[in-house]
């Protein structure tokens, strides 16, 4: 991805998405939607694609007079970047390093408004927890989202991998006893208050102490939809998902390193995933 | 059966039974042995004795029975196994014998104490358990018996034929390998007459057939001279055509068949078609051929015989028209997709692909209907192809065009034979043959059709010149492959030795049945599969099976059923595959010569879910969606297998082709989803391969740079000599080494 070949690639990529799909449109007289699915470095070269769109001209020209920077900031100086002849409705990409590769072009900064895709509507960053190559690109919208865990996608055939099952129940009865021991102190609150020894506004604190504490746990990562600051990025929906590990992996997590980069293509849960996305975005 | 396996379980639960109370009995006995002398110790009121008595023997007694109690459970416990697992260890680490005496002595020991605590310990085990052990060892003895039933049998003919050939044809074999064609001309005259003599005095007109087939094998140049030029049937006469007609350009056997190939599909039986998957353009050593879905085997069957009508009207008579029809029709088909930037490639590139570029006007309009600078300007080796909507058959919903390119009937070349070649049509010789004046047998001529089949990707990219295409008339029944085609001259030298058959059984005896047994091998011929050469026999018209042509193949195991053609309708019929088992034989005559459809084991691709009898569920289904992959670079291209271990050399085809099979997996098992997938269309997955182009076009112009090339220090220079693994793979995966 050195700048001597970033043009090439960017370019090769670009006409054979367009090459195939022209294609195919003429072979088969297909005219539905089209998303794309990267692995690896591939997914840098569309998410440079992506973000390079011409529908984006109006935006970032007010970007320009808005912050007095050259377009050369994005991407390379100089590059040209080939329109595609087909809009992209999802794009998937998996064990994708894209984040850091924003960080060492200094795009990570979103308040300037770096991250921008007009090319398609929803993105999607898909990785393996052991995956070396891949990075989070959540905390890079905004540092808060550092905090939040990625969303976990769930098994082909429902629920979660043991790991995580355990997690889900140890955090089951640590709720449980928490409330029961809230449960108590109000009690015993309600006695004093009733007194009216205490005021009531420390409890409120209370309560939202909890919500937050909650919040922030994985256990929203893998339930809750769409709670974090992430911006205009993929109509403001979570930007990282994670695969769970199998049971074999935990293992030792080095060796399953050495895998994890391709493991990609054989992956149920990944395709139970964007299948899923794919009719979700259908209606 | 059924009764000798129940018998059996009582045999095996007795067995078990008298074991388990023999050894709980003699458990028991022990006990009651030293309770008893326990007891007779307290008894012991001898007034001297009692000191020793209370002293002595009673806590000696409650010491052993402490120890007996600890080591039970201490054998019974965690670090018992421990401690055995790290002694055994030393154990194996012991010089010399270690490794292979003492180590499996002990743990055969620790396995066999552990099974009868295991006896003692558990009164009965599931019934299950010993019905599945039992079945399982009469199964085994079963097949053993039968198969060496068969063995017997097999080798008895197998030992009959090679005397007799042994005997009656080792003239002709030496003649047959023979360096005839170096010979000078009286010596090839005094060889033909030689073989003549032999040949006429040979009564039996199947073994004439066999020497002609086994002369054609092995010299082509004698058989022609001596059979192809017609100078045996000059010398035989008159008298002696009848038994011979195969010595006739087109005999009547041939002439007059029904079926020939299955062309007509009279009988309910069809081939099967195939695929040879190539890898990076090269034909894979040893790889099975993949079968074709139903589906899809039905319209490349349909394809290729409204190819052969135009072949076959043409053979028995050319109109003016037809053939002006069909020189535009090879003119389209030999027509890759001119792709223009070849033209302004290296000359390597260009040389390779030289035959593929035709002018033609018509695809030029099809061209600038496409984006002009679609990849124009990037050369890559393997090429697109643009399927020819007229003539190809689109298979694997649509992805691959199968087309019938005419080929040379004689080398069976294809690429040579372009437009100029005169009067080009189907089943005319290339330049190359029609200069060294070869011309064709027409017999198997007729038997061969003069089209190569292959297959080729719509949407990507391919190399050299696609997958091959075959037509599985013949099959050969492999072990770890399943049906396996043979080649098309394999198959048109079995199919003539079938039909030869066929007729002059039915000259013999005009009640003569397809089905009946014919208790010796009729007739044996040779054939080439693959690398090895084959004896196929021909014990009745449906009871064929091929040997491996050595002494090794006659002695081994492997004798392999062959079959023509599989059984796809329900309707009666004899020519496919029936069941070998001798059991079954006298069944099948009793009644109408119904058959017993052998099961069809058919090569399972982990890249493709090919299955001849198993449907994709949504095939029909509308694509819906369309994912298109792009690769990342390097070598991270594998997908991982049932076990975790990385199949390597997996491309991205490979890679969308595990994306699609997951999906419909996926997408199968809707009870457990939230949304239902049922009225959703595909999703189609295509590669976009694009580390080709970028290679040549990067390596390209560095090449030029000569000089500054060895300046530049590249990844390699900069990297650490230690850890030497880890740092490839750090270097693969983060920073793209490979390609820069």
């Amino acid at each position: 991805m050195s700048p001597k070949y970033h043009d090439l690639m960017v370019e090769i990529v670009c006409r054979e998405l367009n090459t195939v799909v022209s294609k195919y449109r003429k072979l088969t007289g297909f005219s539905g939607k089209i998303s794309l699915l990267s692995h690896s470095l591939g997914s840098v070269i569309s998410w440079d694609i992506l973000s390079h769109q011409k529908q984006e001209i109006d935006l970032e020209t007010k970007l320009q007079t808005q912050n007095g920077r050259s377009n050369d900031a994005f991407g390379f100086p100089g590059t040209k970047y080939p329109s595609l002849n087909f809009e992209v409705e999802n794009s998937f990409m998996i064990g994708s390093p894209v984040a850091v590769f924003l960080m060492m072009r200094n795009q990570n900064d979103y308040s300037r408004g770096d991250l921008q895709l007009p090319g398609c509507q929803r993105i999607f960053n898909i990785f393996h927890p052991y995956d070396p190559v891949a990075y989070r690109i959540e905390p890079l919208i905004h540092s808060t989202n550092a905090k939040v865990e990625p969303k976990i996608i769930t098994h082909w055939k429902g629920g979660f991998r043991v790991k995580y099952q355990t997690k889900l129940w140890w955090r089951k009865i640590i709720n449980e006893t928490e409330k029961a021991k809230r449960n108590a102190i109000m009690a015993v609150e309600a006695g004093i208050e009733g007194i009216g020894l205490l005021d009531e506004t420390e409890d409120e604190d209370l309560v939202q102490d909890y919500a937050n504490s909650d919040n922030a746990s994985w256990l929203d990562a893998a339930y809750s939809e769409d709670i974090i600051n992430d911006g205009s990025l993929s109509q403001g929906r979570r930007l990282d998902y994670m695969l769970q590990e199998k049971e074999l992996e935990i293992a030792n997590e080095y060796i399953a390193a050495m895998a994890a980069h391709s493991s990609y293509w054989g992956e149920k849960d990944l395709s139970l995933f964007i299948s899923e996305q794919i009719l979700a975005n259908k209606y | 059966m059924d009764n000798a396996a129940q018998s059996a379980v009582d045999v095996y639960e007795k067995s078990y039974h008298t074991t388990k109370s023999f050894l709980v009995q003699s458990f028991l006995s022990a006990k009651n042995i030293y309770n008893a002398t326990k007891d007779g110790v307290k008894k012991i009121e001898h007034h001297l004795l009692v000191p020793v008595r209370d002293v002595v023997i009673l806590p000696a007694f409650s010491g052993v029975e402490r120890a007996v109690d600890h080591t039970v459970n201490f054998l019974q416990s965690e670090e018992a196994s421990g401690i055995a697992s790290q002694s055994l260890e030393i154990v194996r680490h012991t010089p010399l014998i270690g490794e292979h005496v003492l180590a499996p002595a002990i743990v055969a020991t620790v396995d066999v104490v552990r099974a009868s605590w295991q006896v003692v310990q558990y009164p009965i085990p599931s019934r299950d358990n010993v019905r599945s052990t039992v079945d399982g060892i009469m199964t085994g003895t079963k097949w053993l018996i039968a198969n060496s039933w068969k063995e017997i049998y097999f080798y008895t003919k197998l030992v009959d034929a090679s005397i007799t050939r042994a005997l009656s044809h080792t003239q002709w074999r030496v003649l047959g390998y023979g360096p005839y064609s170096s010979l000078s001309d009286s010596h090839k005259r005094e060889v033909i007459d030689h073989l003549c003599e032999r040949y006429l005095s040979t009564r039996d007109s199947i073994s004439r057939y066999e020497l002609a087939c086994h002369i054609k094998f092995h010299n082509w140049k004698l058989y022609h001279d001596l059979i192809v030029s017609g100078l045996l049937l000059e010398r035989g006469g008159d008298g002696f055509i009848t038994g011979d007609v195969w010595l006739m350009k087109s005999p009547e056997y041939i002439v007059n068949a029904e079926d020939i190939m299955f062309l007509d599909n009279a009988s309910g039986v069809s081939p099967l078609w195939f695929y040879l998957p190539n890898k990076n353009g090269n034909q894979p050593d040893g790889a099975p051929w993949v079968c074709f879905a139903k589906s899809d085997a039905e319209k490349i069957e349909a394809g290729f015989k409204s190819r052969l009508v135009l072949w076959r009207g043409k053979n028995i008579e050319c109109e003016a028209d037809n053939s002006g029809e069909l020189k535009n029709d090879i003119e389209h088909e030999n027509v890759l997709e001119p792709i223009k930037e070849l033209q302004i490639q290296d000359a390597e590139n260009d040389e390779m692909n030289r035959d593929f570029i035709v002018k033609d006007p018509e695809v030029h309009v099809e061209d600038e209907e496409r984006n002009e600078d679609d990849c124009a300007s990037f050369p890559t080796i393997a090429q697109w192809y643009e399927p020819n909507l007229s003539q190809d058959v689109l298979v694997d919903e649509t992805r691959q065009a199968v087309s019938f390119l005419s080929c040379c009937p004689c080398c069976r070349s294809f690429e040579s034979l372009t437009e100029d070649s005169p009067g080009s049509g189907i089943g005319v010789l290339c330049h190359e043959c029609q200069n060294k004046g070869s011309h064709i047998d027409s017999k198997m001529g007729t038997l061969r059709f003069p089209l190569h089949i292959s297959m080729r990707p719509n949407f990507w990219r391919f190399l050299s010149t696609g997958d091959e295409v075959r037509r599985g008339v013949w099959l050969l029944d492999t072990q770890r492959k399943g049906l396996q085609p043979y080649s098309e001259e394999s198959a048109a030298i079995l199919e003539d030795a079938y039909l030869f058959l066929k007729w002059s059984q039915r000259n013999k005896d005009p009640e003569f049945k397809e089905g009946s047994d014919i208790d010796s091998v009729l007739l044996t011929v040779q054939v080439m599969c693959g690398d090895e050469t084959q004896l196929v026999q021909f014990r009745s018209l449906n009871q064929i099976t091929a040997i491996q042509k050595s002494v090794a193949g006659g002695l081994s195991l492997f004798k392999r059923r062959v079959y023509r053609g599989i059984q796809t309708d329900e309707k009666e019929d004899t020519n496919a595959g029936d069941v070998i088992d001798p059991n079954f034989r006298n069944e099948k005559n009793s009644t109408s010569p119904m058959i017993i459809a052998a099961p069809v084991p058919l090569v399972k691709s982990s890249s493709h879910n090919y299955d001849f009898y198993q449907e994709k569920a949504n095939e029909t289904d509308e694509v819906e969606h369309l994912v298109l992959v792009v690769h990342g670079i390097g070598e991270m291209l594998r997908t991982g297998n049932l076990l975790g271990i990385p199949a390597i050399n997996a491309s991205i085809v490979d890679c969308c082709n595990s994306l699609r099979e997951n999906h419909t997996q996926v997408t199968d098992q809707t009870s457990n989803h939230l949304i239902d997938f049922s009225d959703f269309g595909r999703v189609e997955y295509l590669p976009i391969e694009w580390h080709e182009p970028f290679a040549i076009q990067s390596r390209g112009p560095r090449q030029e740079e000569g000089q500054a090339r060895g300046q530049t220090a590249s990844l390699g220079d900069i990297s650490l000599n230690t850890i030497p693994h880890l740092r490839n793979f750090a270097n693969d995966t983060m920073l793209d080494s490979k390609s820069v």
